[in-house]
């Protein structure tokens, strides 16, 4: 409306002054509000007509052109895109005149957020990589149209897609430590117990409970059927595994966010998404070898998920793992471990306070414990200890990432008593036998193969050799 | 702390410094980084002011006398003090165009060029204010986008063809304006004319704007996080 002021204004004073030059002046703004009025049609108010804006998730690898939404507001790691539609205004202002101009602020969570002045009608793609799993924001978009000529500015729409689930990628270990005591009667391992199997034990003389006579032998040293041999074989057993994600914290590499008052970058993992693609891989050889897994959340007093097989219970165990994370943050503030390493440096730490105790969860019987921790605080000894003392076979994944330097003086003494404590925790696990596996070095898979073989040849010593008595 | 202690820090904090977040991708097609726009529309208008006080101090022939030769030398004889307003003016406002684009400054700067408009002969005066047209359109762009902002090219072509349009019919009034004067005698007769029938046609239609502006109902604003 200025600009139509403002040209009628430049009109009236070439009119009394007599300068034809300053009434052109103002012909070109009068002309562009008269083009404008008139392409807003005289069946609509400068208020009325809006363009709606939609903003959808694309699933990943979806194709150029290729619009399929992510289901369930389920999402993976990496890069994340997103589709913004503006519809045309109603009523004739985009319609009827050409597209007006729309004015985008497209933002995300832990990224800059960017503008761009664009055509609606025409959907606009947006990407960002975030490398963190479990609940995460997605895109959100603000939108103010505007008619032709800037005659007419719609109120500012914002819309925000859903949520995402991330759940964590699972990669791909060749073996696993299992439990030293393999269960049951059937399965995909061998047993050091005889029943019936598919593991040739001994061949002995017909006996009660053996059924499979072995005619060759037989033939060669009894032709006469005298006596008669048959085969023995060791049973089949399965494994079962429970998995334990300590998600009382979630540390970056960046010790300036260890206290929650800076949020994490997205662009880096943390130590529970580290946790949860540990967890999510030994998780998945577990499966493939026919074994059961469990999982437990020592941060959240949930019901433990309970051991099965098969592909949807680790369907299952994904989405149970993408659940996990640390309670809410002014929680944290208080119970972090972080916050205490912090505290021992006189940052004003209240005496006196007592921090929750972790009680052992229920672990099956027999079976074997991964335990995904950082172990920054001395709670995963005392569990460790626990199921140590009642014959379970424990493996520690270290889930810390590898920390950035940093220059303040006093998080730099802080980061090195933490660095001491762990080396110590550490070597005291190792005292006991427990394999602490580095999810963040290189070669983690062959660190918990050699734990395995490692564990093998420990079982194999008390098995009974396979022969012909 | 000591001196060498306070280096190792500066040092480290240098060497340490936060990365900048990621940004986010946005694919909008063929596109313009929105401090190109801001720097062509402060470019235009310093052109714009710059040319109009020249022209109108200097005069462009015809019968237009430029600004007065005492009223530029004023009292003291001395010529100076107005080149430097005039100077401290194009700065000014071209700074307020690259920092702070929108209302006010092409408000002002249509002001001062309507006001030099007065000193300055016909022809190049419609080039003036076609001129000024388009600096208040980048005007209006520049406000609208931040210096990282993309813009759309497909968003200018086609602002800029209407753009065009208007300037087409503003060039074809200045034709039937100098034609009027060629003829001689009359000019400012036909001129008021013309001006009375669009100005008060403009006004019709910004009354039935408003009218319909005040009547129409507008969606709540949502509120402020």
């Amino acid at each position: 409306m200025a600009q139509a002021v403002f040209g009628l204004g430049c009109l009236a004073f070439g009119l009394f002054s007599g300068r034809p030059v300053a009434a052109i002046a103002g012909v070109p703004l009068v002309a562009a509000f008269l083009w404008a009025w008139v392409a807003q049609g005289s069946g609509s108010g400068p208020g009325s007509g809006s363009g709606g804006v939609t903003v959808t998730e694309v699933a990943a690898g979806a194709a150029d052109g290729d619009r399929a939404a992510v289901p369930d507001g389920v999402g993976s790691a990496g890069k994340v895109r997103g589709l913004v539609e503006v519809a045309g205004m109603a009523s004739g202002v985009g319609a009827t005149s050409g597209s007006a101009v729309v004015r985008l602020r497209v933002a995300a969570p832990g990224h800059r957020p960017v503008e761009a002045l664009v055509v609606p009608g025409r959907p606009v793609e947006a990407a960002f990589t975030s490398w963190r799993t479990g609940r995460q924001g997605s895109f959100r978009v603000d939108c103010g149209p505007s008619g032709p000529f800037g005659l007419t500015e719609l109120p500012v729409q914002r819309v925000a897609a859903p949520d995402r689930l991330v759940l964590p990628q699972a990669g791909v270990l060749r073996r696993v430590p299992v439990p030293n005591r393999l269960r049951g009667l059937s399965g995909a391992r061998r047993s050091t117990r005889r029943g019936e199997g598919m593991d040739l034990q001994d061949i002995d003389l017909l006996g009660p409970g053996v059924r499979r006579i072995d005619w060759r032998t037989t033939a060669k040293r009894s032709p006469d059927l005298a006596q008669v041999y048959a085969r023995r074989t060791l049973a089949s057993a399965e494994a079962a595994g429970v998995l334990v994600i300590d998600s009382r914290d979630d540390l970056g590499p960046d010790l300036h966010t260890w206290t929650g008052l800076r949020p994490a970058r997205v662009d880096e993992a943390a130590s529970l998404d580290l946790a949860r693609h540990a967890a999510a891989s030994v998780a998945r050889a577990l499966i493939a070898a026919g074994d059961r897994v469990g999982f437990t959340d020592l941060g959240r007093r949930r019901r433990t998920l309970p051991a099965a097989a098969g592909q949807r219970h680790l369907r299952r165990v994904l989405y149970a793992l993408a659940l996990a994370e640390p309670r809410d943050r002014e929680e944290d503030l208080v119970s972090s471990q972080s916050l205490h390493v912090l505290e021992s440096l006189a940052l004003a730490a209240p005496g006196g306070e007592v921090m929750p105790k972790v009680r052992p969860p229920a672990v099956t019987a027999g079976a074997i414990v991964y335990l995904f921790t950082t172990l920054v605080d001395d709670e995963p000894m005392h569990l460790v200890r626990a199921w140590l003392e009642t014959g379970h076979r424990v493996v520690v994944v270290d889930t810390l990432p590898p920390v950035r330097p940093v220059a303040e003086r006093n998080l730099r003494l802080a980061w090195r008593i933490v660095t001491l404590e762990r080396a110590g925790r550490v070597q005291a696990l190792r005292a006991h036998g427990v394999p602490v596996v580095r999810w963040a070095a290189e070669g983690q898979a062959e660190l918990l193969d050699a734990a395995a073989r490692a564990a093998e040849r420990g079982r194999s010593m008390t098995s009974t050799g396979g022969g012909v008595r | 702390m000591s001196v060498e202690s306070r280096a190792q820090t500066v040092y480290l904090r240098w060497r340490y410094r936060d990365r900048p977040l990621p940004r986010i991708e946005l694919g909008v097609g063929a596109w313009l980084p929105g401090w190109l726009i801001r720097v062509a529309a402060a470019a235009a208008l310093l052109g714009l002011v710059w040319v109009a006080l020249r022209v109108a101090t200097d005069g462009g022939g015809g019968d237009v006398p430029p600004v007065d030769e005492g009223v530029r030398r004023g009292d003291t004889g001395d010529e100076s003090p107005l080149r430097l307003f005039g100077a401290v003016l194009v700065v000014g406002l071209t700074l307020w165009m690259a920092l702070w684009p929108g209302l006010g400054v092409c408000l002002t700067a249509g002001g001062v060029v309507v006001i030099t408009l007065m000193f300055v002969p016909l022809v190049p005066g419609i080039g003036l204010a076609v001129w000024l047209y388009m600096v208040w359109r980048m005007g209006w762009w520049a406000a609208r986008c931040q210096w990282r902002a993309k813009v759309q090219w497909r968003a200018l072509a086609v602002s800029l063809a209407r753009d065009l349009g208007v300037v087409a019919l503003t060039l074809a009034v200045g034709l039937v304006a100098v034609a009027a004067a060629a003829r001689g005698g009359g000019l400012t007769h036909a001129w008021g004319v013309v001006s009375l029938l669009v100005g008060g046609a403009a006004l019709v239609a910004l009354a039935w704007w408003v009218h319909r502006l005040a009547s129409t109902p507008r969606p709540p604003t949502p509120p402020r996080p």
